[in-house]
């Protein structure tokens, strides 16, 4: 049964396929890798899943519903939230806050409790303070969550970008580039506790270009180029295919050698 | 707890007995003024500090106030304090069909759109001299205290009844950001991406903050209007606009208690000093030159005030 599916994506900036026709599903509890070289267009793929832009052509159903062209707010509701390629988070928050605030829509459904200042709410904020505790100590930045967001540095502001979006409690949670950036032990920590967050029952679509970290963490990885998709498969079968190489894998192991 | 009470119980306390010493009566008004201006500022507060644009129309929404509870005791013979929630009403129903147009804009689009809405607003009133006497303006009499026949007409009653609003104005303040959509305004003007990405409906938010906002105003106005004794479509100039903004940014724009050290500072320090008209703008002008480069949060800042964020925070215990 698949959570996500993407059926012929699309997008066209002026006479350029930023996305040409991509097709793919996500299955339950499944991690899958988005792959390609710079420019392939994983990440305006991500916009169009997560309605920050909306498609030329094509549908994007999520757990059976179709939610094409919805706004970002809106798909968040149905459970798909994602993090940003560049790091964002609420800086002038201490961390615990960013974390509460990440519970937003969980809140928002007590608006008058909180307000009128009902005993309910208390103890739903009581949940929220519990539920942040355990976030943060997953993700290892429970010793910082009096810190200010903007004091932390580069690594555990990522990991505290994927808290944020953690704490929505989504369904489908979807990285962008989530180890950018982080040094070889970082990611390698980073690799487990998305383990373990799949292991909680979520479902992970992530795009990332450190090899190691996808190959280490996904059942099904896609690889685009140009806009295309030109291969789906696990981790081994991609290892091995002639055309990724060619685009891809090829450089990676350059680099690497 | 103890603390933040103390915090808030200290201050109300002076305020309460401050007439009490200061007999003068000059004073007192200057207190009233105080009083009314810091409701504009904190008004304006919402959208300057919170949603994090800057509205160049609001003297509007403080001038429609005004004449809306003028024009329902005028024309629907209710008394002011029924005038008063029919006011709110009707000018937050002119807020939310302003906000639903201009806010969908930004920056500097945003505040010309509202400038441009006030000056209608403010024409209007003023070629619709049948029903509004146009630029003669309408007297309004001091109110009577409900169920009695007890008025307003001194300044002492009325210190206190301006006095209470404010303190309400405050606490309203203080339980919005308690709650999930104060968090959302405090997050939009953070990362408006990430808040759309976390669920936040981020324009309705900020139609709801401008709403807000444009009640508070009008409350500001409705309390104007008896205290002046006469409104005039003057009230919806750029001219009160532009001395709110000063007093937020001065203040401390985004801080609780902001406003009311911005109004404090344009209201009650010339007084003090004896400064000429001319002389305070030259005063202000340099204030905020200094407070732009030397304290761009304010004075509410300096006072190490924490955010309505951290106060949220304070209170659940971490």
């Amino acid at each position: 049964m698949s959570l996500l599916k993407i059926e012929s994506l699309t997008k066209n900036f002026g006479g350029l396929s930023a996305v040409d026709n991509v097709s793919f599903a996500v299955g339950q509890g499944q991690i899958v890798g988005l792959i390609g070289p710079n420019g392939a267009g994983k990440t305006t793929c991500f916009n169009l899943i997560s309605g920050f832009i909306k498609p030329t052509k094509g549908r994007v159903d999520f757990a059976g519903e179709d939610i094409t062209g919805l706004l970002p707010n809106q798909i968040a509701r149905k459970g798909a939230v994602r993090t940003f390629q560049h790091t964002s988070v609420f800086s002038e928050m201490s961390v615990f806050e960013n974390v509460i605030v990440g519970q937003y829509l969980h809140m928002s459904r007590h608006m008058w409790d909180a307000f009128f200042r009902r005993r309910k709410y208390r103890q739903t904020e009581a949940a929220m303070e519990k539920k942040a505790v355990e976030i943060l100590d997953l993700m290892g930045l429970l010793e910082k969550a009096d810190y200010s967001a903007k004091n932390l540095p580069y690594g555990e502001l990522r990991k505290l970008e994927i808290a944020i979006a953690l704490a929505a409690d989504p369904k489908l949670l979807m990285l962008d580039e989530p180890a950018a950036g982080m040094n070889e032990t970082e990611s390698a920590n980073l690799v487990d506790v998305i383990r373990k967050i799949r292991d909680s029952g979520k479902t992970v679509l992530i795009v990332e270009h450190d090899m190691k970290v996808v190959m280490n963490l996904c059942d099904t990885i896609v690889v685009m180029d140009q806009g295309k998709k030109i291969a789906e498969g696990t981790p081994r079968e991609i290892r091995t295919n002639a055309e990724v190489i060619k685009v891809y894998l090829g450089d990676v192991e350059e680099h690497a050698g | 707890m103890m603390k933040t009470r103390l915090a808030y119980l200290v201050p109300s306390a002076i305020f309460l007995l401050i007439p009490l010493v200061v007999t003068n009566p000059y004073y007192l008004k200057i207190l009233i003024t105080f009083g009314i201006y810091s409701l504009l500022a904190f008004s304006l507060n919402f959208i300057v500090g919170y949603i994090g644009e800057i509205s160049f129309g609001h003297a509007a929404f403080f001038g429609l106030g005004a004449y809306f509870s003028a024009l329902t005791m005028e024309y629907l013979g209710v008394n002011f304090w029924v005038s008063l929630v029919l006011s709110l009403v009707l000018t937050g129903l002119v807020g939310l069909f302003v906000g639903f147009l201009s806010l969908r804009l930004k920056g500097v689009h945003f505040a010309i759109c509202t400038l441009a809405f006030a000056e209608i607003f403010r024409l209007l009133i003023l070629n619709l001299g049948d029903w509004t006497r146009g630029a003669m303006g309408i007297s309004v009499a001091r109110p009577k205290v409900p169920f009695t026949d007890i008025s307003l007409g001194s300044d002492l009653l009325f210190y206190y009844l301006v006095f209470a609003v404010v303190v309400i104005v405050i606490a309203f303040n203080r339980r919005i950001f308690a709650t999930p959509f104060g968090k959302a305004m405090l997050a939009i003007r953070e990362s408006g991406l990430l808040a759309s990405s976390i669920g936040i409906h981020i324009t309705r938010s900020k139609i709801a903050a401008f709403v807000i906002s444009t009640i508070i105003a009008a409350l500001a106005g409705v309390l104007y209007a008896p205290y002046i004794g006469i409104i005039t479509p003057n009230m919806l100039s750029v001219h009160y606009t532009a001395t709110g903004l000063l007093m937020v940014i001065l203040g401390g724009r985004g801080y609780l208690l902001g406003p009311l050290y911005g109004a404090f500072v344009f209201t009650v320090l010339p007084e003090i000093f004896w400064m000429s008209p001319e002389m305070q703008l030259v005063v202000f002008g340099l204030l905020l030159l200094l407070c732009i480069l030397f304290m761009p949060k304010g004075i509410a800042s300096l006072l190490q005030l924490r955010k309505l964020g951290s106060i949220i925070r304070a209170k659940n215990g971490g």
